[in-house]
């Protein structure tokens, strides 16, 4: 295999990064700002929560739990569709960024639809008696949105050619999406095979300050995808740094050895060396 | 540099096979676990639903098979007691005017209510529970649903305790 | 009222410990990559890099 070679790795060499001491991180003035936000919001939907709104007629106390549970179950689709977004810009334009936001969308994803399914979980014990059912449309393809991108995630980690690799995945993320009409329709299609309700919110059924702890329950859900969202993507953009800095070094240890006739790495010649 | 152009990158060792083999173990492993929901949603969606009304209707013709029955508790029918050690709730599920008794064995769920549905699985059975004189204000018909799972359905509608003690005042405390 | 607590505790507690496994994550990254190549950072001009 032979390619042109680009002489110019990006590694931050010790004597750089020990000078930038303020380079070390992820954070941006904008992902302060979307921190601090989702700081204050987790204080006054928890307040909200716990405090300032009524028990439910029907549910009493347990309606409090709805507040972090429905936001974290509608919300998580966000970073799936991102996700697909970024598969789709990849399969078509060979976006890098589309890649890497793909990536980025499905972790943070699968973190949501996890907390969705474990508060859910929770929630589901005392109210209707269980903590799984699994005669339940919506809390059955719920996990199997989960369990997709969970795949997706391991099928990135699989080593070999990115660009292959990459192509796959983008193809499972848009596959895996398909679940999510299904378990949007599933209250409507399935009615008498699920526990959940039909939807409170798209018709409007809360009311008052139940409805406002539901709104600060969307803010801060909202804020902290923004937040783990960003960091995410530039976590995904280092690593493609990482790779490619590593890529060029072996570039240029090929080339070291290519003007000396020296394998670098083991101090002998390719003729007496073999396989390494 | 002038050799540049055309320079070996032909990889001189194989990859190790570890990571390659955990990776597509795992990615194995979650497709294997997926089948398993699948086969477990439609293992599930075997069994046929009917609301009180229809079960009431189809009674002869399901004879001792297991359902899902779905339907609301009655008012006053509700009578928990212990049978060795176990609940055992007795009452009387309505749907579309027809009423079906039921006899539970379990821990009924926090929110079991007169008024809020509920899924249950079981039989019909002839006859009445043992040590039972019949079913408080229910059909009494000589068959009741003998069931060991209890969901609760709860509808769409959120509303604080508040706002149903007011809306019930001002409606003269009908409810 | 202890599985509202129960799942306020456990969502919070995740969501904070994978925001501080990314933020963690990110800041070990970061120092293997050249400042010039972080985008987002709004300190680039004031840092010595040598480049």
């Amino acid at each position: 295999m032979t390619v042109p070679t680009n002489p110019s790795p990006d590694l931050a060499t010790p004597s750089a990064t020990a000078s930038a001491p303020l380079l070390t991180s992820t954070s941006s003035r904008l992902t302060q700002v979307l921190g601090i936000g989702w700081a204050i919001s987790v204080v006054l939907v928890v307040c909200a929560a716990f405090w300032w709104s009524e028990p439910d007629a029907t549910q009493g106390e347990l309606v409090r739990l709805f507040y972090l549970h429905v936001p974290l179950a509608i919300l998580e689709y966000v970073p799936f569709l991102l996700c697909g977004i970024g598969s789709v810009l990849f399969l078509w334009k060979r976006s890098e960024w589309g890649d890497l936001m793909a990536h980025a969308g499905a972790e943070v994803g699968v973190v949501m639809c996890a907390l969705t399914l474990v508060t859910g979980a929770v929630w589901g014990r005392p109210t209707w008696g269980t903590y799984w059912d699994w005669s339940d449309v919506r809390l059955v393809t719920t996990l199997i949105l989960c369990l997709l991108f969970v795949g997706y995630l391991a099928l990135r980690r699989v080593p070999g050619d990115p660009t292959t690799r990459a192509k796959q995945a983008a193809i499972v993320a848009l596959v895996a999406l398909i679940d999510i009409p299904l378990i949007n329709r599933s209250v409507e299609w399935w009615e008498n095979r699920t526990l959940h309700q039909k939807g409170t919110i798209a018709q409007g059924k809360i009311e008052d300050i139940n409805a406002f702890a539901t709104l600060l329950g969307f803010i801060m859900v909202g804020l902290g995808i923004a937040f783990l969202m960003t960091h995410r993507f530039r976590i995904a953009w280092l690593e493609r740094q990482v790779d490619r800095v590593g890529l060029d070094d072996a570039i240029a240890h090929r080339r070291a050895e290519a003007a000396t006739g020296v394998d670098a790495s083991v101090g002998r010649t390719p003729e007496e060396g073999g396989q390494q | 540099m002038s050799g540049d152009e055309a320079l070996d990158l032909t990889p001189r060792a194989p990859r190790s096979g570890g990571r390659r083999w955990v990776s597509i173990g795992i990615v194995a492993a979650v497709l294997a676990i997926i089948v398993v929901v699948m086969v477990k949603l439609l293992g599930d969606a075997t069994l046929f639903v009917y609301e009180a009304d229809a079960a009431v209707e189809k009674r002869t013709e399901l004879g001792d098979d297991r359902f899902r029955l779905i339907g609301s508790p009655l008012e006053g029918t509700i009578v928990e007691s212990q049978d060795q050690g176990q609940t055992v709730v007795a009452f009387s599920v309505v749907f579309e005017g027809v009423t079906a008794d039921v006899v539970h064995i379990g821990d009924p769920p926090q929110l079991f209510q007169p008024g809020v549905p509920v899924f249950l699985e079981g039989r019909w059975t002839p006859g009445l529970p043992d040590g039972s004189d019949g079913f408080v204000e229910g059909a009494n018909d000589g068959f009741y649903f003998a069931s060991d799972t209890l969901r609760v359905k709860h509808d769409s509608d959120y509303r604080n305790d508040n706002e149903e003690r007011i809306s019930e005042a001002e409606s003269g405390g009908e409810q | 009222m202890s599985y509202v607590i129960a799942g306020w505790v456990i969502g919070l507690s995740a969501l904070g410990a994978y925001a501080f496994a990314l933020l963690a994550r990110g800041r070990r990254l970061s120092r293997l990559v050249a400042p010039d190549r972080q985008r987002w950072s709004t300190t680039r001009a004031d840092t010595p890099t040598g480049r």
